[in-house]
């Protein structure tokens, strides 16, 4: 003998509906819990001051920090980053009251860098304004990037960087920014973050 | 059953990765989300899974010698010029060896130093970057210090291979260190190392080869200990490498140079089309090959170079007001004779013509004419008719000037009975030789021995003994002799640059030793003139030579003195050929130039005179020149040269003629002592190793290998470069090598972190470095994927 099972109604009483929303909600926070923690881990900055150059800013957590040298204030390197370490550097130089604009600052800048990094190449200047409303001129260029140690065979990686170069009274503050020509869009995000928390 | 068996494995695998991974995961979250720096996976692994190997300490002791450490500190050194048509064309090729961090590097001057046969504008060095490998050009470097007449020459490295200047500060590279050669004994074992001329049987790699030392070779104007011999087989282009001692010092600079012939070389090689017609032939650059190396300059010749160019100076003198014309007869060797003792000026004790068995010195001594500095001489020897390269001289560059009296000599070694014929060759080409035999019980035989030059006293006793006379018409001199029969015919004979002026002979009166007295007096019609005097003395029938001496006449006589040089005092500059500036003995550190100044008188043109500047008893320069000035004057000058400012330092010039110091000063320069790092020595333990995928074990690029300061752990790390002590990144093979040297201190401990995005980290504390500890150091690492 066959019994026949007639099958119940598919609609969801209520308790099964709000059961139904509710582990959704908690999906949907949870992702975006996780996001949100995923940013805030990646997107975490520690704060720079040094009161001496007038400067502070934020860099991204986990970078090492090298300050206070001859030729810069400031300078952060991704020691993750892989093969080239991405770079952040504010550096301070004072100009004579001759200086007119910031390429006053980049010509010597540019014949300097031509003599120190290989195949050093100027790839655009143009005028540019910080977030903080503050204008300056941007430079773009590019080198290959060679190991210094001569025991170890490396093959070059071609840089690309941005110097932003702000006039301020008796000196220029040289914001520069380096990356392996492949992620260098990628990493640009920390640049414009270190921007945006530049105060000087 | 063997199949649960295996499922049943799979699965406690899969729960230890599942553990693993998690447990990496969770450290790894921690990292993220905390801000932790360092992860102690160690301590996180049930199993052994932290991928790093530390290499096991060798029981070595620090002081031995390091293969691996001498082949890196050896370079490869190109002489290179450019053709019309703007090609690197290589004339010449050697090796040399780094002997500071920051780039100096000592060779052979016959290596580096532009010549006829070596013409160059830039001088390329590789370095061995694989052991086993051949070099591979990375910089270009600069003479900075040279001596031509030793042959040895230090580089400095000014800019990387592309041309960019590097900042010597940070260069950071393996070196060896300058050991004291005077310690160095007969049978002593020794290591070359060098560069090998690349054939069918050698890629061209640098070479170790060990040795032993077999002799020492003497050499006028250097002494008993001018070249360190060895009998092993070490070839032509490890010319200019490092010799090292069983202690890992560097004692000695293989030194051989290209034999020539007509000013052409003898053995070379033709590999590049230089002249860009289209085909390699004569007309193209010939490299020269040296022939096999058996002979080393001692490294305390080089210790003044060395130290000169790490202080950046460089002596100057007057410049000549003509130069000096090319002699117009070809050179010669002549009058050849054998010794058995040289005294302080270099002259023979006593002439011998056959030696008892068991003797260890012998020197023959030659007059040379004609000879110009850059010619290459070599001698050689046979024994009973067989070459023998113990007591041979492999082709050397000659120094010694145009003309007078040269040795070479051997010491420290018994020389084996039998019959020596000894060559001497200029340029390739047979000059003179002449022949001794050694053996048989020693026979009383009559000699003249010591001949002394100086001025009588008041006892009409000899003062003042040595090589050099003040200006006067009589000359006295005395000597030693022994083993003379009564009636002896013996004879004296006088010269006046090189011309015979006067001679006496008689029958031997005065018993068979003692002491004797002989003078010269000038006439009144013809003074004796200031220059260079020579006395022989001759006995028996033959008037065979039984002594003689060279003598300086200069100067005059200073109470019972020869003055030559007085006012010797320093000054900063010169105004109208007058000290000026600053004068005195002290002077700040800002100085770029420090003068000696001097009066003179009496000093024949041609007469040989030294000058050697010394910082602190270190040597620094010593020259022996012809003297081209006036007879007499005042204000003549030696000068140091920096290329910043002088160093702190006590700095002492001494002017010498016949080997004697004639007149000597010092001058203080700041604190008066040179700076403690100026001899600062590479101490410490090499890091090095390779980082690889643990899946693929493939070397990962770009790695950082960090390692913190000794008061800094991986706990305490705030990511503040200032907390690192060193730092690599891993080349395209995944190899990394720390520039810095480890401390070997047992007290302290490294920590280390390994990091590159997309792999989990990897960290280490407690890496301590003792006297045990293997150099250079190997740590592998393997990396997880994240």
């Amino acid at each position: 003998m066959i019994e026949i099972i007639t099958p119940q109604s598919a609609e969801l009483n209520f308790r099964q509906r709000w059961a139904s929303y509710l582990t959704i909600a908690v999906a949907v926070v949870g992702l975006l819990g996780g996001v949100l923690l995923r940013s805030s881990i990646i997107d975490a900055t520690v704060r720079f001051e040094n009161k001496q150059a007038g400067i502070a800013v934020r860099y991204p957590v986990n970078w090492l920090l090298d300050e206070n040298r001859e030729d810069f204030v400031l300078r952060v390197e991704d020691p993750a980053a892989t093969p080239f370490k991405t770079m952040l550097q504010i550096s301070i130089v004072p100009i004579g009251q001759g200086a007119r604009s910031a390429l006053d600052i980049l010509n010597p800048l540019n014949i300097s860098r031509a003599t120190s990094l290989p195949s050093y190449r100027t790839l655009e200047i143009s005028p540019i304004r910080l977030p903080n409303g503050t204008s300056a001129t941007q430079m773009l260029y590019a080198y290959a990037a060679s190991e210094a140690n001569p025991i170890l065979q490396s093959i070059p990686i071609v840089v690309r960087a941005i110097d932003v170069v702000v006039l301020r009274s008796s000196q220029a503050v040289i914001i520069t920014y380096r990356a392996d020509a492949e992620s260098f869009e990628r990493n640009q995000h920390y640049f414009e973050a270190f921007l945006r928390s530049l105060e000087f | 059953m063997a199949g649960q068996t295996s499922l049943r494995a799979v699965r406690r695998k899969r729960a230890a990765r599942w553990f693993r991974n998690s447990c990496q995961a969770n450290f790894h979250r921690l990292i993220r989300r905390t801000g932790l720096t360092v992860v102690l996976l160690l301590a996180c692994f049930a199993q052994p899974a932290l991928p790093m190997h530390r290499a096991e300490a060798a029981p070595l002791r620090q002081a031995t010698f390091d293969a691996t450490k001498a082949q890196r500190a050896t370079v490869y050194i190109m002489q290179t010029y450019t053709n019309a048509l703007g090609q690197a064309v290589i004339s010449c090729v050697g090796s040399g060896t780094l002997v500071s961090a920051d780039g100096l590097i000592l060779t052979n001057a016959h290596i580096a130093v532009s010549s006829d046969t070596c013409r160059s504008d830039k001088i390329v060095i590789g370095l061995t970057v694989r052991i086993g490998e051949p070099p591979v050009a990375r910089y270009y470097a600069e003479v900075v210090a040279q001596n031509v007449g030793w042959d040895l020459a230090v580089l400095r490295i000014t800019s990387s291979i592309d041309g960019i200047p590097v900042n010597r500060a940070t260069l950071a590279l393996p070196f060896a260190e300058l050991g004291d050669s005077e310690d160095a004994n007969l049978d002593d074992t020794i290591n070359v190392v060098g560069y090998v001329q690349a054939d069918e049987k050698s890629n061209g790699a640098v070479q170790v080869i060990r040795a032993t030392i077999s002799g020492f070779t003497a050499e006028a104007r250097v002494g008993d200990r001018a070249w360190i011999k060895t009998s092993a087989i070490i070839p032509g282009g490890m010319s200019g490498g490092g010799v090292y001692s069983t202690a890992g010092t560097l004692i000695g600079i293989p030194t051989v140079a290209p034999s020539r012939s007509s000013g052409q070389s003898v053995d070379c090689r033709r590999v590049q089309d230089s002249n860009a017609d289209g085909r390699v032939d004569d007309q193209d650059t010939c490299i020269p090959i040296s022939s096999f190396v058996n002979a080393m300059r001692p490294s305390r010749l080089a210790r003044g170079l060395v130290l000169a160019a790490q202080l950046g100076l460089t002596p100057s003198l007057p410049p000549k007001a003509q130069p000096e014309p090319k002699p117009s007869s070809p050179p010669t060797f002549s009058r050849l004779f054998f010794a058995q003792g040289v005294n302080q000026a270099g002259m023979p004790s006593s002439v011998v013509t056959g030696l008892p068995s068991g003797v260890q010195r012998l020197y023959l001594f030659f007059d040379f004419d004609n000879m110009v500095d850059g010619l290459i001489y070599e001698l050689r020897t046979t024994l009973d008719g067989i070459p023998n390269p113990t007591f041979s001289l492999a082709p050397a560059t000659w120094s010694g000037g145009r003309q007078g009296l040269w040795y070479i000599g051997s010491t420290a070694q018994v020389w084996p009975n039998g019959t020596y014929e000894f060559t001497l060759f200029i340029e390739g080409a047979r000059i003179a030789s002449k022949q001794i035999t050694i053996g048989g019980p020693a026979k009383p035989v009559p000699t003249f021995a010591d001949i002394l030059f100086g001025i009588l006293n008041s006892r009409q006793e000899l003062v003042s003994t040595g090589n050099v006379l003040p200006v006067g018409n009589t000359i006295n001199a005395e000597f030693v002799f022994n083993n003379i029969p009564p009636n002896t015919h013996w004879k004296q004979e006088w010269y006046y640059e090189g011309l015979k002026v006067s001679e006496s002979a008689g029958d031997w009166t005065d018993g068979p030793n003692g002491k004797r007295s002989v003078s010269a007096t000038g006439s009144a019609e013809q003074p004796l003139q200031p220059g260079r005097y020579r006395l022989e003395l001759r006995i028996g029938p033959e008037e065979e030579l039984a002594a003689t001496s060279d003598f300086i006449m200069a100067g005059a006589q200073n109470v019972l003195k020869t003055e030559i040089f007085s006012k010797l005092s320093f000054a900063t500059a010169l105004q109208d050929n007058q000290p000026g500036g600053i004068v005195g003995a002290a002077f700040p550190n800002t100085l770029q130039q420090l003068y000696a100044t001097f009066d003179w008188r009496e000093i024949a043109p041609g007469t040989p005179w030294t000058w050697r500047w010394t910082v602190d008893g270190n040597p620094l320069f010593e020259v022996t020149q012809p003297w081209t000035g006036e007879p007499s004057g005042s204000t003549f000058w030696v000068r140091l040269d920096s290329r910043g400012h002088i160093p702190d330092g006590s700095y002492k010039i001494e002017l010498l003629v016949g080997g004697v110091v004639m007149a000597t000063a010092t001058a203080k320069v700041g604190l008066g002592q040179l700076p403690v790092t100026t001899f600062g020595a590479a101490q410490g333990v090499q890091l090095q190793g390779r980082i690889v995928d643990a899946e693929t074990g493939k070397g990962i690029p770009g790695v950082s290998f960090l390692v913190l300061k000794t008061d800094i752990d991986t706990r305490d790390f705030t990511w503040d470069m200032s907390q690192v002590y060193d730092m690599s990144l891993t080349d395209s093979d995944g190899q990394y090598s720390l520039s810095r040297l480890l401390v070997r201190d047992s007290k302290v401990a490294y920590s280390i972190i390994v990091l590159a995005r997309g792999y989990l980290p990897v960290s280490m504390d407690g890496l301590r470095i003792d006297d045990k500890t293997q150099n250079p150091l190997t740590i592998n690492v393997e990396l997880n994927r994240d």
